[in-house]
């Protein structure tokens, strides 16, 4: 299964001022693709264009050859895992996936997903009493619940140690090999593995 | 179906809250415990101020829960994750009326019997109230969402949010009062469905972005 997205000279728009523009670029199944970019240059709109939640822009979304623009469907393919953790602060953890699982719509074993992100003696505290890059862990959770081809990760390093990023990229590079395709922010040292690289700098407007 | 699990899901977040479906229920009681300390025992006509009181601990339940609709979900970033699945945002606002109306209204509705024998209340009456309040609760709650819907983006929305409610539940009020008007406050309801709908919607386009 081979899938590609193809984003030709785009141009994105809020509030009548544009974002970024002439921006092109392409990325297939099993590669990932680092975003880079000065605070305030685009990054997080960029990916949240690509998940479909801005729709004032110009130029070409294409995934495996579907306009994205035109296409009035909900974008199932696409994930989005924002810098905002998606977590009740008054509900366990194990409460909280439950949740996901009613938006996905799915009843996956979560043994598997607690072992992989290393959260399962989290399971029954709360939210609450969990330390930021906990958090962070839980809220990725929400990528391995139901399977999306392509996850959009804006920021996904922040608060993670050395050993949790780690982490992160086996699970990506697992994704990544059963056809997927990722994009992540990131604003630290401290890269994954990526096989492309957009710096947004050279196509913002500020 | 996922429309389903919204619904579930936000009657199990509503039910996990400190204020869940107790608050509602309880409210209503408390509010007619104190009544005949205000009013004193010989008034006489205990079921016009009956009916009042229910609508008053309606509204309140309704109002003072209205951040569990839009706000707290957006604030952590859940109507994201909500937006980008399968659903069309009309059944996600749909979804969100029907769960704070379970939430916030059965609870009072199943009540409203109970409070009603210990008042005096004939049975007719009571009734009357109930088909009332299924008829005009529902409007309320596509109100109150609307306005939260609207004011999703001003931090501290809580008291304007209020000022602006509180006068559109007046015509529910006045005519909830008047126990032959059910057939208007079906008409009130369904205005307020049609309004309600298009402005969350316009309202979640507007702040997803």
């Amino acid at each position: 299964m081979s899938n590609k997205l193809i984003i030709k000279n785009l141009e994105c728009f809020r509030e009548e001022r544009t974002i970024f523009q002439r921006l092109s670029c392409e990325i297939e199944s099993n590669q990932t693709m680092l975003v880079l970019g000065k605070n305030g240059s685009g990054k997080t709109s960029f990916l949240r264009l690509v998940a479909g939640y801005l729709k004032n822009y110009n130029g070409k979304v294409l995934f495996n050859d579907n306009d994205l623009q035109q296409n009035n469907e909900p974008l199932t393919d696409f994930r989005f895992i924002g810098q905002k953790n998606s977590l009740k602060d008054n509900l366990t953890v194990r409460q909280n996936i439950e949740m996901w699982q009613l938006i996905y719509h799915t009843k996956k074993d979560i043994n598997k997903i607690v072992d992989l992100l290393d959260i399962r003696m989290l399971l029954n505290k709360d939210i609450n009493t969990l330390s930021d890059g906990q958090k962070k862990r839980v809220s990725l959770s929400r990528l391995l619940i139901s399977k999306a081809k392509v996850w959009l990760l804006d920021e996904p390093l922040v608060y993670l140690d050395l050993n949790k990023v780690k982490l992160l990229e086996d699970i990506i590079l697992q994704h990544n090999d059963t056809g997927g395709i990722t994009l992540y922010t990131s604003n630290t040292n401290i890269d994954l593995k990526y096989d492309h690289l957009i710096n947004m700098d050279d196509y913002a407007i500020l | 179906m996922p429309f389903y699990n919204l619904i579930i899901r936000d009657l199990k977040l509503a039910f996990f809250s400190s204020t869940n479906f107790l608050f509602a229920a309880s409210f209503l009681i408390l509010i007619l415990i104190l009544v005949p300390f205000v009013f004193g025992t010989n008034v006489g006509s205990f079921s016009i101020l009956f009916t009042g009181f229910i609508w008053i601990s309606i509204a309140l339940s309704i109002l003072l829960t209205l951040d569990r609709v839009f706000n707290s979900d957006y604030e952590d970033g859940n109507l994201d994750t909500i937006i980008l699945t399968q659903q069309s945002l009309e059944l996600i606002v749909c979804s969100k009326f029907i769960s704070h109306w379970i939430a916030n209204c059965i609870p009072i509705i199943i009540v409203i019997p109970i409070a009603g024998l210990l008042f005096e209340v004939g049975i007719q009456d009571i009734l009357n109230i109930i088909l009332n309040v299924l008829l005009g609760s529902p409007g309320m709650v596509f109100i109150g969402s609307a306005i939260s819907a609207l004011t999703l983006g001003s931090k501290r929305a809580g008291i304007y949010k209020t000022i602006i409610i509180v006068p559109l539940y007046i015509p529910f009020i006045i005519f909830g009062s008047n126990q032959e008007s059910g057939l208007v406050l079906l008409g009130l309801s369904m205005t307020a469905f049609v309004f309600s709908l298009f402005t969350s919607i316009y309202s979640l386009r507007l702040y997803a972005e």
